[in-house]
């Protein structure tokens, strides 16, 4: 709650959270009343990005758990099998051949998918199957498509389609207006409470192979269909916002240490903190300066330095 | 196959056309036996074990649970009837020692459901009979490693399964816990159950164990009572020592001979 409320009161032209509260009362036509810049800049400009904040957040750290109990390693991030260099690939091709907005988000969202779909199928034609041919199936994906990548960088006009796919890369809610929020809230957020309601299972897929089998769950269907449903929420979060970096990585550590290991219990904590923390990382961008620092930026050097401290305080409890 | 709880037939397993793990093995088990399955490093011991638990699809033979293929049974209802002990597990994230034990009620309850009463108090007994009420709410990650195989077997006994495959269960464990375990198994075979491990002490289950099992160049080349296959020449055979044995009080022991 405190990080809506600082992103609506925060920014190139601050507003009081009294404002705040009148012009969501008039929005939700509690009262009436006038106030036409304060309802402009809240409505038009930090309300989506709000929402925007919230869904990018809860479904990269829901996304990013989820990625690091099936693969049994905390240290992996959605980036592992190939989302965001598949994403970044298909809104860098679509930025290229001068596609709209919408047809960029399309383009990153599918590039995301297929690069992942790419990964999961080399995976099963690799001998022997199981984690580390999923992990060699999507090194090979990511591999791939980040030459693709630089392909496109490459053959793209440098005055003005590079400089484009450049800002997209770094990440941004600016973009993120009621249009695209139109349809992209409610696949989100489903995505997300399925990802919350699944958390016990990823316990279970946490254990080896053969002892989660053992347990009666077919582990060859529950995998794939899992790391399915975390890649299509962080594609349409990249999609939404470009390649917003670290989130995935640490939020679900320090969800963890908030409220222990048992994902039942870490991953609501997990999609909230998320949110919290993209939503303060984007008051923060377009706060500090006179312009606006991309939040790819921001969520790079603050999770950076915050691993950091997260790393300190697991070794610190290991000893 | 009827009065069988568990059996196989024709089991073949090879890996390319030279290398053949497990040729043409086919054993029947009943309740209340406890087998101790012998063979070098490598012979196909755990192979076997993870093929009895329709783990691993072998290149030809069948399983069957109760006279039912294996392969036809939906994994849950495998899961209600066998329990499994690996060599090796994952214990990546620090849950509490009581979150994993809990995961053996998935069988009963689903991967979603809600932990009841019943399911608590199986908890509480399987964490009770392996010593580790004391360290229920510890994170795993911080057990050594004899501690997270009694945590592995505590699961493994509360999914209440007939049947239970472990896989060198003793390895890790101190003596003292390495006795209590055994006495366990023989109690839990008294009680009715089927307990088939892997080990590489024979006397361990000389003296508790009803059957023994010798896995020799992918086939099994000794079946019968531990008395009979647990004995200093067949284990001279087996493992390429020179070996005596001293029978004392209903338990063998076994030392190498002084001339060699």
């Amino acid at each position: 709650m405190l990080s809506i409320v600082l992103a609506l009161c925060c920014g190139r032209y601050p507003l009081s959270p009294h404002r705040v509260v009148m012009v969501l009362g008039r929005l939700l036509h509690l009262w009436g009343g006038q106030d036409p810049v304060a309802d402009a800049v809240v409505q038009q400009v930090r309300l989506p990005r709000v929402v925007a904040g919230i869904l990018v957040g809860s479904a990269l750290s829901c996304g990013g758990a989820t990625y690091q109990a099936v693969l049994r390693n905390p240290l992996v991030s959605p980036d592992l099998l190939g989302v965001l260099s598949g994403s970044a690939f298909g809104a860098a091709l679509m930025i290229v051949l001068g596609a709209s907005p919408a047809w960029i988000q399309i383009g990153a969202f599918a590039g995301g998918v297929v690069a992942v779909g790419s990964g999961i199928s080399i995976s099963r034609l690799l001998p022997q199957g199981g984690l580390l041919t999923l992990l060699m199936g999507g090194l090979v994906a990511n591999a791939v498509f980040t030459a693709l990548l630089s392909l496109v960088k490459y053959t793209a006009d440098p005055m003005d389609q590079l400089p484009a796919v450049v800002n997209w890369l770094l990440g941004t809610l600016s973009q993120t207006g009621w249009k695209e929020l139109s349809w992209l809230t409610v696949p989100v957020l489903v995505l997300v409470a399925v990802l919350v309601l699944l958390a016990p299972l990823l316990d279970v897929l946490s254990l080896g192979d053969d002892e989660a089998r053992s347990l009666g769950v077919p582990i060859q269907i529950m995998r794939p269909f899992v790391i399915l449903l975390a890649t299509l929420a962080c594609a349409m979060t990249i999609s939404m916002a470009g390649i917003i970096g670290w989130v995935g990585l640490l939020v679900p550590h320090i969800s963890r240490m908030l409220a222990g290991a048992e994902h039942r219990r870490m991953m609501p904590v997990c999609a909230l903190l998320g949110a919290a923390g993209v939503l303060l990382a984007d008051t923060v961008s377009r706060s500090l300066t006179s312009g606006e620092v991309p939040l790819g930026i921001m969520t790079e050097l603050f999770g950076a330095l915050a691993f950091i401290l997260v790393l300190r305080r697991l070794r610190g409890d290991a000893t | 196959m009827s009065g069988d709880f568990l059996s196989c037939q024709g089991i073949t397993l090879k890996r390319s056309p030279r290398s053949v793990v497990l040729n043409d093995v086919s054993l029947k088990f009943r309740r209340g036996e406890l087998i101790g399955l012998l063979g070098l490093n490598g012979a196909g011991k755990s192979t076997l074990l993870r093929i009895l638990m329709g783990l691993l699809k072998p290149t030809s033979g069948e399983v069957y649970l109760e006279g039912t293929l294996l392969s036809s049974l939906r994994p849950l209802d495998v899961a209600r009837h066998l329990a499994y002990v690996p060599q090796a597990h994952a214990m990546t994230f620090p849950y509490t020692v009581r979150r994993m034990v809990e995961l053996g009620r998935i069988p009963h309850h689903g991967v979603a459901g809600r932990l009841g009463a019943e399911d608590r108090l199986r908890v509480d007994q399987a964490m009770d009979r392996l010593g580790l009420l004391a360290l229920a709410e510890r994170p795993v990650t911080e057990l050594s490693g004899g501690e997270k195989q009694r945590v592995v077997l505590a699961r493994a006994l509360a999914q209440e399964a007939v049947g239970l495959l472990l896989d060198e269960p003793m390895s890790g464990l101190d003596y003292g816990h390495q006795l209590r375990l055994m006495s366990l198994l023989a109690e839990l075979a008294a009680e009715g159950h089927l307990v088939l491990l892997t080990s590489h002490r024979p006397e361990e289950f000389f003296s508790a164990g009803h059957r023994a099992l010798i896995l020799e160049e992918a086939q099994i080349v000794a079946d019968g009572p531990p008395e009979l296959i647990v004995t200093a020449e067949r284990m001279s055979r087996l493992y390429g020592v020179s070996l005596a044995q001293i029978d004392h009080a209903g338990k063998r022991f076994f030392h190498r001979e002084e001339s060699e």
